[in-house]
């Protein structure tokens, strides 16, 4: 197939045994995971802060371990990969980091932070790498002024402008965008994510969209998967999720967006729990928060079920479809 | 403005600019206002739009080489910035809270989220030692922190983002203040989080009676929660009014150039609106209307003339204001 | 940011160098490193253009001068062969400095090598050199230095890789902790997603991002070296007679300073305690800085 294809992604962290205890603790922080993402197309990754959103772009991009399942480009399996092996595939998958500024080496300029991906993935000489390290900032809409800053001279849209140049310098066909506009303006934000769709226009790219905010990912994902706690609670095409959830915690997501001078839903005020500590062992893992639980889903686990409309959802008593009194 | 309570906070002609070059155009310019009891202001712009160089004048606490240099802030019945400094460090602990987008860096990490509030409330309202800690209690209790509040000391740390601000706001709490600015408080939020914290202030503002100042750049985000909207760009109000009607009909460009920069929730087939260029640093404000290189209707005499803010509703400050059509 | 503060500031208290004292906050303002670098120019211009503007040989011995007290002819008076004392300072500081000089530098280059492979290579490594590291730590420098320089004569060049050689293990460690710090950066992540070897991060991130630090470091194991080199002369064990060193011009007036030579000890020694003091202030200096600019 072409494009992408994750099938049952399963990263586990192995805590070492305390003292006076035998076993070793795991924790997982995704738990068989699956979805394709066709070439072209971009896929939005939803969900709140430790829900395991980050660990799974680094796990397509095999920079972090996988305990089980497989992760497939243009069908060929990179999780079996190593090494030299991997490397032409490395080069074909990029990722813009979560903060901009973090994932650039303070002591650089720009000229350095955007020619190294092309001196180290194609060796390309210095003289021609100013040439393309220009070209790559136009494409992202900078000047060639930018090319002697350092990092810390840069504003905050810059610099992820600068970010974005270099992984697409090394032509790469797969982008994953780690909350590319978190911590942005809104007028900033609106400019990355038209110039994200421009590029997928121009040059086919496919993106893993990961963001906390529906509202973003409602604007540039074709499809959505929403996690909770490292498990899959929901997906499908993003405008089916978005006007009609099937899954309690899409719904909550969404009920939670700002909703202009609507006042603030009932249901969000009377639930002043804030969602950390544990996740249940056994049964649903969202059930602890759920105002529709049963008590089914306190000992069984929901499997992925699969609905019209090319939805999978995990829950027992999914939402009911309510998409014919939404459409206009 | 129907059933509106007193005036807690009335800000008049709020001038501040450069303390070296009073000469030069402030940073903040002729901004006028005012916040009742109970009720929730916005300020909306991008960064460096003044947003929070005003609330740091409203604190007194504005940065080295900045200064206010004209207008004045009422807080009830009080000129603030009449009174002297000692006197005004008194005041923005007790009548006035802050709170901040990162709480981490105005939590102190070495000593715990309970001795930090108990700590604020025995500074100002004196008192036993253990009528500062029952205080903590009902604080946190209130704020929806009831496991802090009942059980061991706490470090910032320890703490998720979402719970750090409301301990940032329970310490903004500790003293009954009459007013509280709420510096971008959920932008490092996830939303879920964002909601529980916006519903909070909703929820104090009603049963404290509590005037709330909140600063943000999302338009949705303070059209979903405030009363009022004030829209401010290079240090200037372009648009102020009821937040139900200003994310319908905004009528300054500008306004509405925020608001269709929002992605829309439904219909994901138009192309987003930017907002072309930046906007323009305190040394290099255009001629005449200080929007007019980044708008849509701009017209010669925008070029000329800077509008001044109407007197009567609705309140904008445009030459060519987006009528008609939303 | 912080990230580099937090590990300056607990490098900075932890790096503790055998003998080095910490200097008095009254010198640590802003001024500190022009005034160690001011007084460590002096010291090398004393050196080194000193013997041009005082051309006296320090190896002549003048028979009807023997242990004569400073005077007009002899600056610094003579010793017991009747040797110019001022001109044996000046030689002596010559091959004190320069064997000072590259002992830290080979230390700094064996440090730098050995932390980095330590912070690069995969875990099993690093936990066998850093074992290697504590049982060479455990070793006071001091007996090792006299081990080696008592069981082979060592000229110049072999001076200075003994000391180089015994006083890397603080440098390694500082590197291996830094190097760790830093292949955790995101930005470290990223040149390895283009395709990065570890070489490459080593020397276009990580040795980049703690060279500031490490020079600072050099600095005071330069301090080190010279009081070490000076300590190994002074038990007879360093630069060999008839050469002189400042610790050797030490060892031969400590004997004869209780029968009234006083000049024999007083200025050899202050010249070993300006050398060592110009080197801690500049380092201090430099470390207050970068502490400053990781904060500020």
């Amino acid at each position: 197939m072409n494009g992408l294809r994750v099938e049952n992604l399963t990263v586990e962290y192995v805590k070492r045994p305390r003292l006076g205890h035998k076993e070793e603790r795991r924790h997982k922080a995704l738990a068989d995971i699956s979805f394709a993402l066709p070439g072209g197309e971009t896929l939005g990754i939803v969900g709140e802060s430790g829900c395991g959103k980050t660990t799974l772009g680094h796990a397509v991009l095999q920079m972090t371990p996988v305990s089980a399942g497989r992760v497939l480009w243009d069908g060929t399996e990179i999780t079996a990969l190593k090494g030299a092996a991997l490397r032409p595939f490395r080069r074909q998958m990029q990722l813009v980091f979560q903060d901009p500024f973090e994932a650039m080496n303070p002591r650089m300029t720009v000229d350095r932070i955007v020619s190294e991906p092309l001196h180290l993935a194609f060796g390309m000489a210095r003289s021609t790498r100013r040439q393309k390290a220009a070209e790559l900032l136009q494409r992202v809409g900078l000047d060639e002024a930018v090319l002697s800053r350092y990092p810390r001279q840069l504003s905050g849209g810059q610099r992820q402008r600068v970010a974005l140049a270099r992984a697409l310098a090394t032509e790469p066909r797969l982008l994953v965008l780690d909350e590319p506009t978190s911590g942005l303006d809104v007028s900033l934000q609106a400019r990355i994510l038209n110039l994200l769709r421009d590029l997928q226009a121009e040059k086919g790219l496919s993106y893993l969209f990961i963001s906390h905010d529906l509202s973003a990912i409602s604007y540039i994902a074709h499809r959505t998967v929403v996690l909770f706690g490292g498990h899959m609670m929901e997906q499908g095409p993003t405008a089916t999720l978005i006007r009609s959830p099937a899954h309690p915690y899409t719904a909550s997501l969404l009920a939670a967006l700002p909703v202009p001078a609507a006042g603030r839903p009932a249901h969000i005020a009377s639930d002043p729990v804030p969602r950390a500590g544990a996740l249940p062992s056994m049964g649903c893992i969202y059930c602890p928060w759920c105002d529709r639980a049963q008590s089914r889903c306190h000992f069984d686990a929901p499997g992925a079920t699969v609905l019209e409309g090319e939805r999978v959802v995990a829950c027992h008593y999914p939402l009911p479809d309510n998409r014919q009194h939404h459409d206009p | 403005m129907n059933a509106r309570g007193r005036i807690a906070l009335a800000v008049r002609g709020l001038t501040v600019g450069l303390a070296r070059e009073p000469g030069a155009r402030a940073l903040v310019d002729d901004l006028s206002f005012e916040v009742a009891e109970g009720e929730m202001l916005a300020f909306v712009g991008e960064s460096g739009s003044g947003k929070s160089l005003t609330a740091a004048a409203i604190f007194g606490l504005l940065p080295f080489g900045v200064r206010r240099l004209a207008g004045s802030v009422r807080l009830h019945d009080t000129e603030l910035t009449a009174l002297s400094e000692r006197a005004l460090r008194a005041r923005r602990g007790r009548d006035m809270g802050l709170v901040f987008q990162n709480p981490l860096t105005a939590l102190n990490p070495s000593h715990s989220i309970q001795a930090q509030i108990a700590e604020t409330y025995h500074v100002h309202k004196g008192g036993t030692r253990r009528a500062a800690k029952e205080r903590t209690r009902a604080l946190l209790a209130e704020v929806g922190l009831a496991n802090t509040a009942n059980g061991p000391e706490t470090y910032p740390h320890q703490l998720s983002g979402g719970m750090r601000q409301r301990a940032m706001i329970a310490t903004a709490l500790a003293c009954d203040p009459t007013l509280l600015i709420a510096d971008e408080p959920t932008t490092a939020l996830d939303v879920v989080v964002q909601a529980q914290i916006l519903d909070l202030l909703a929820r104090l503002r009603k049963e404290r009676g509590l005037a709330v100042v909140l600063i943000t750049h999302d338009l949705a985000l303070a059209a979903s929660c405030a009363d009022r909207i004030l829209v401010l760009y290079a240090g200037r109000a372009v648009e102020e009014g009821c937040a139900a009607r200003f994310f319908k009909t905004p009528y300054h460009p500008y306004s509405r150039a925020l608001r269709d920069a929002l992605p829309p929730l439904h219909g994901q087939g138009a192309r987003l609106a930017e907002i072309s260029g930046l906007p323009p640093g305190p040394g290099a404000l255009p001629r005449g209307c200080r929007f007019a290189p980044r708008c849509p209707n701009v017209q010669n005499d925008c070029r000329e003339t800077e509008p001044a803010m109407r007197r009567t509703e609705p309140r904008f400050a445009c030459l060519h204001p987006c009528l008609g059509a939303p | 940011m912080t990230d580099e503060r937090l590990s300056l500031d607990s490098e900075g208290r932890t790096r503790a160098y055998g003998l080095m004292w910490t200097w008095p906050r009254m010198v640590r303002a802003a001024s500190a490193e022009y005034l160690g670098a001011g007084l460590m120019l002096a010291l090398a211009f004393f050196c080194w253009i000193g013997p041009t503007l005082y051309p006296h040989n320090g190896l002549a011995i003048h028979a009807h001068h023997i242990l004569s007290a400073p005077d007009r002819r002899f600056a610094l008076g003579t010793d017991a062969l009747g040797r110019n004392v001022l001109a044996r300072l000046m030689r002596g500081g010559q091959t004190t400095l320069a064997i000072a000089f590259w002992a830290s530098a080979i230390g700094l280059v064996a440090g730098l090598a050995y932390g980095m492979a330590a912070g690069l290579g995969p875990a099993w490594i690093d936990r066998l050199l850093m074992r290697l590291l504590d049982a060479l730590l455990a070793i006071p420098t001091l007996v090792l230095m006299i081990f080696f320089a008592a069981i082979m004569p060592l000229g110049d060049v072999g001076l200075a890789t003994l000391l180089g050689l015994v006083s890397w293990p603080g440098i390694a460690r500082l590197a291996r902790n830094e190097t760790l710090a830093a292949r955790e950066r995101d930005y470290v992540r990223a040149a390895r997603q283009f395709g990065a070897n570890g070489f490459y991060v080593a020397h276009a991130h990580i040795l980049r991002a703690m060279l500031p630090l490490v020079v600072v470091n050099a600095t005071f194991l330069m301090a080190d070296m010279i009081l070490g080199l000076s300590g190994l002369s002074f038990l007879g064990l360093g630069i060999q007679p008839p050469h002189a060193s400042w610790g050797g011009l030490l060892n031969t007036g400590a004997g004869l300073a209780v029968i009234g030579s006083w000049w024999l000890i007083v200025f050899p020694g202050l010249a070993i305690f300006l050398a060592i003091l110009a080197m801690n202030m500049l380092g201090q200096g430099m470390l207050a800085r970068l502490n400053g600019e990781a904060s500020g």
